[in-house]
């Protein structure tokens, strides 16, 4: 994946211009396991959305497998990232009214997976995050931890080519933030699928293959 | 107050082959005339005097029956109070129309001092009409005639004689009841719901205050005060609205073109509907609608207080 | 895809159960209230109409031209015999009666009052349509020798007349000449008709023709037509046969009746309305608030790739799997209230003698008509549909990006 002369300014020519990010040039490659760094603020959670497509840059264009992502419609950009993207977020990531295994199930749902398949999938998924014998509960009955490792189940249940996750561990204590990394990169490196995070969590930073550091909208480092 | 002696009776009237049943009424044309809208009802030829022989006063619909003009004779044959059979020939002497079909198809009057002569009922009267500026002040004038009169006699307001007027008004009432019942029903609902959201949608700083220490006792308190504000500004809100909407009506009432024509059998004269600005049913309406209000929020105050503590505080 | 959307909105109910089933009430509650209401009102016109046909009009009614306006025994029909003829040849008919009225005066020693005299046969009135049902005191029987009246119920009350009081019915005869009659009262009817109860009495038909001094005519002829689609043809036929007579429906000399039943149609439609629009701000409410609530929820779905749609299905289906269960359940209790109203009635008593000036009995029975469950069900789709328009523009301006800003934790 790569993002050319990537510019985001909130409100520009108004006197609340903010300018989130300066000309960012970056590549991905395939099963990656990179982090994006840097202080609150610098632009972290912008540079996300808009390789989720949530928000569209000011400037620059996202190719993705030679496919120009700035340059499809919000619904095409919905339909991308419901067969080839995963999201992660800090917290709230569940749909309350479906069970542990619905929400792991759902995107597979939506893309018409056989219902043998989802469940195979589910239960190989809760295996390896330890979630077996939650698989039933609802997300109010579980603790934050295990809603956010049902939330990387759901990311990656479906196999996307991508996942984003912007800051999963904030909410969580050093431990499961710890099993957390601990799961995902496990199943980076089985899946091959290629993960970019936002996150300024040492433990985060510590699993990463890759650390970009922003600053004030701009890469200062990348290692 | 105003008094009339009356003297009424049926009779037959014909003229050549033609003969109608119709009321006869003997009336003291003068006091009469400051009593009811005899006299203004005239459309043709004259209203009746009090030295009148042998003057009757028609209807315009019992004219129309008999095929008489004003000036054209016309005989009555009734029977008189010693039961023996009552004849004499009148002439027209004016034409009425009040309106209303069945009294216009069915009356005629003549001068009582004339009529007590052929039907020996002088000195007699069949009742007397009496009429009050407030309707309030009959009621009571009723009761204390009915302690004072000789038993033969009966004393009856308005509402006694036109009873199936009045019992016709109370059906009207009747399935006014129930369409309003519905209303009511389906209004508290929709109170119950919002109100049951709202309180929802404030669990968690309810369960907070929990916490801090307050009781279920409280919270009943404090979201049934929170209510009793809100219905008190809405439901005078909608008082004063509604009042304002019905007083305009009143003055400028609905017309509907062509009502007075279908419903003429009715009485219904006019093409315009009357609507009464009623303080009365204003109050009650705004004050049942208050009530409704109240009692709408007890079962989500209750179901509120249902939950633990904790609950409330996670509730999402 | 929609069955994802129809699981959600079925867990989403589930999930707020309260709610769910206030919704479900009010619906229920007020669309059983209003079949009911609408069913009582369909019932009292259709008593009305009823009366009227039975102890009056029939499907159809002859009259010689003219005699409804003039009331004249001028205007009678004459050639019975014709008529009889042609009438017993019909099959369409399955009964018929000749009646002679006269109006004039009728008399007690006390008072006298307006009345129409109407010779009748009883056995005919009763196999035209029950007459004897409408008796409330006496006997159905003019006495031997045909000596005996039965009147209106109404007019022996003004005329402070009971059972077996004399009355003496003045009129004039076809002659031109006054003449009187006297009969005893042997029973009294009363049939919720204003025009018999407050001004008939009834002697045979015999007895009327000798009074009037007039044999072989009727003033009026009434027919019976059971099957309701052949009632129009059979008119044609009659005025096609007899061009000098007035052949009229029931409808045309009830115009009122019918009238009346309009209305109702229009009171239903609008408490309909009425009520249904304040329901609808019922379903409004819960629905724009479960969208608010869960607008986090719906902006990660929509982050994660849900399509937009699957989002608002969902929404509607949540409005219409509650409209639906208050449509089923207040079909259900409406429809039981209707069967039980059509078969045991409901007492007015407290409103009887206003009830009779409308021609009713204290106890009105209810209509049952299936188009009442088609409207209703009309009615109920529209106030869903009204009620989810404002919060699915609401749903329309959640972003996906919502889910990830600060603000929205
Ligand atoms: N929707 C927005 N409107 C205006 N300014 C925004 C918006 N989102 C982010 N910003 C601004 O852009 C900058 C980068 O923010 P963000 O990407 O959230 O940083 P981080 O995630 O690294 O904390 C900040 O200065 C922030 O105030
Ligand atoms: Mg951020």
């Amino acid at each position: 994946m790569k993002l050319i002369h990537i510019s985001k300014t909130f409100f520009p020519g108004s006197s609340k211009e903010v300018k989130a990010l300066t000309d960012i040039n970056l590549t991905f490659e395939k099963g990656e396991f990179t982090t994006l760094s840097g202080e609150s603020g610098s632009g972290k959670t912008t540079l996300l959305n808009i390789i989720g497509g949530l928000e569209r840059p000011t400037e620059g264009k996202i190719f993705f497998d030679g496919l120009e992502l700035t340059a499809l419609s919000d619904e095409q950009m919905a339909d991308f990232r419901l067969h080839h993207m995963g999201f992660i977020f800090q917290a709230y990531n569940l749909i309350s009214v479906l069970t542990v295994r619905e929400n792991i199930g759902f995107i597979m749902k939506l893309l018409d997976y056989r219902e043998d398949e989802i469940n195979n999938r589910i239960n190989e998924l809760a295996s390896v995050l330890q979630i077996e014998n939650i698989l039933d509960n609802l997300p109010g009955q579980i603790s934050g931890g295990q809603q956010q490792r049902v939330a990387v189940a759901r990311a990656v249940a479906s196999k996307p080519k991508l996942i984003l996750a912007d800051e999963p561990t904030a909410n969580l204590d050093s431990k499961n933030s710890q099993r957390l990394m601990e799961m995902l990169r496990a199943l980076n490196e089985k899946e091959q699928v290629t993960v970019i995070f936002a996150s300024h969590d040492k433990y985060v930073l510590a699993e990463s293959k890759r650390t970009i550091v922003l600053d004030d909208g701009a890469v200062i480092e990348d290692r | 107050m105003e008094f009339s002696p009356r003297f009424e009776t049926y009779v037959l009237l014909s003229k050549k082959d033609k003969t109608v049943g119709s009321m006869l009424g003997g009336i003291i044309p003068s006091k009469e005339s400051s009593l009811s809208h005899l006299k203004h009802a005239l459309i043709k030829g004259a209203y009746l005097e009090g030295n009148d022989t042998r003057a009757i006063y028609l209807g315009s619909d019992l004219a129309k029956r008999l095929d008489v003009d004003v000036g054209e004779e016309i005989a009555m044959i009734g029977s008189s109070l010693d039961y023996s059979t009552a004849a004499d020939l009148f002439t027209v002497k004016g034409i009425f129309r009040t309106g209303l079909f069945e009294f216009d198809s069915t009356s005629a009057f003549a001068n009582k001092a004339y009529l007590d002569n052929i039907m020996m009922s002088k000195n007699k009267a069949s009742y007397f009409t009496l009429s009050f500026l407030d309707n309030q002040a009959a009621a009571k004038y009723v009761n204390a005639l009915k302690d004072k009169l000789p038993r033969t006699c009966e004393a009856l307001s308005w509402q006694m004689l036109l009873s199936t007027l009045v019992q016709a008004m109370q059906v009207d009432s009747l399935f006014g009841y129930i369409s309003i019942s519905i209303f009511f029903l389906v209004i508290f609902f929709v109170i119950m719901i919002f109100s049951y959201v709202s309180i929802y949608a404030r669990t968690r700083q309810i369960g907070l205050l929990r916490a801090l220490g307050f009781t279920p006792k409280d919270i009943r308190i404090l979201l049934f005060n929170e209510m009793l504000i809100i219905a008190f500004f809405s439901v005078t809100l909608g008082g004063i609205i509604g009042a304002a909407v019905t007083y305009y009506f009143e003055i400028h009432p609905l017309v509907v073109s062509g009502l007075a024509e279908t419903y003429k059998d009715y009485g219904i004269i006019s093409d315009a509907l009357p609507t009464r600005f009623d303080l009365f049913t204003i109050s009650w309406n705004a004050l049942s609608i208050f009530i409704l209000n109240l009692t709408s929020i007890l079962y989500p105050i209750y179901k509120i207080n249902q939950l633990s503590v904790t609950e409330a505080m996670r509730h999402v | 895809m929609y069955k994802i959307a129809g699981q959600l909105a079925w867990k989403s109910l589930m999930r707020r159960k309260t709610r769910t089933w206030m919704v479900i009430t009010m619906i229920a509650m007020s669309l059983s209230g209003l079949l009911l209401l609408q069913g009582i009102y369909d019932g009292m016109v259709s008593h009305m109409i009823n009366t009227a046909i039975r102890s009056d009009s029939g499907e159809i009614s002859l009259y010689a031209s003219k005699y409804r306006l003039e009331k004249n025994l001028d205007y009678r029909i004459g050639n019975l015999e014709d008529i009889k003829k042609y009438l017993d040849k019909q099959n369409m008919i399955d009964a018929y009666v000749i009646r002679l009225a006269q109006e004039g005066l009728a008399a007690t020693a006390h008072k006298s009052l307006g009345a129409i005299l109407k010779g009748i046969s009883l056995e005919d009135e009763r196999r035209f349509g029950n007459f004897d049902t409408f008796l409330s005191q006496g006997e159905y029987s003019f006495g031997d020798k045909d000596r005996e009246a039965l009147v209106g119920f109404k007019l022996a009350e003004k005329l402070k007349a009971t059972l077996g009081s004399r009355l003496i019915f003045t009129a004039q005869d076809a002659n031109g000449e006054i003449n009187a009659i006297a009969f005893r009262i042997k029973g009294i009817v009363k049939t919720g008709g204003l025009a018999i109860d407050e001004g008939s009495i009834f002697i045979s038909m015999e007895k009327m023709a000798e009074f009037l001094s007039l044999s072989g005519a009727a003033t009026q002829i009434a027919l019976r037509i059971k099957n309701e689609s052949k009632i129009k043809n059979v008119q044609n036929a009659l005025q096609r046969e007899f061009e000098s007579i007035d052949v009229l429906r029931w409808d045309e000399l009830y115009p009122l009746l019918i009238q009346m039943r309009e209305m109702m149609d229009v009171f239903n439609m609008v408490s309909y309305m009425i009520v249904f629009t304040i329901a609808a701000l019922g379903i409004f409410g819960v629905i724009l608030v479960s969208i608010l609530e869960r607008v986090r929820e719906f902006s990660i779905m929509l982050a994660i790739g849900t399509p937009y749609q699957n989002i608002r299905h969902q929404i509607v289906t949540e409005a219409f799997i509650m409209s639906l269960f208050g449509y089923v359940l207040g079909a259900f209790s409406g429809g039981i209230l209707l069967l039980y109203t059509a078969s045991s009635g409901i007492d007015f008593r407290y409103f009887e003698a206003g009830l009779e000036s409308f021609g009713l009995n204290a106890v009105l029975y209810a209509d049952i008509r299936g188009y009442y469950f088609l409207q209703a069900f009309g009615a109920v789709f529209f106030a869903t549909l009204l009620s989810v328009l404002w919060p699915l523009r609401v749903l329309k301006k959640i972003k996906p990006i919502e889910a990830i800003q600060g603000k929205m934790l």
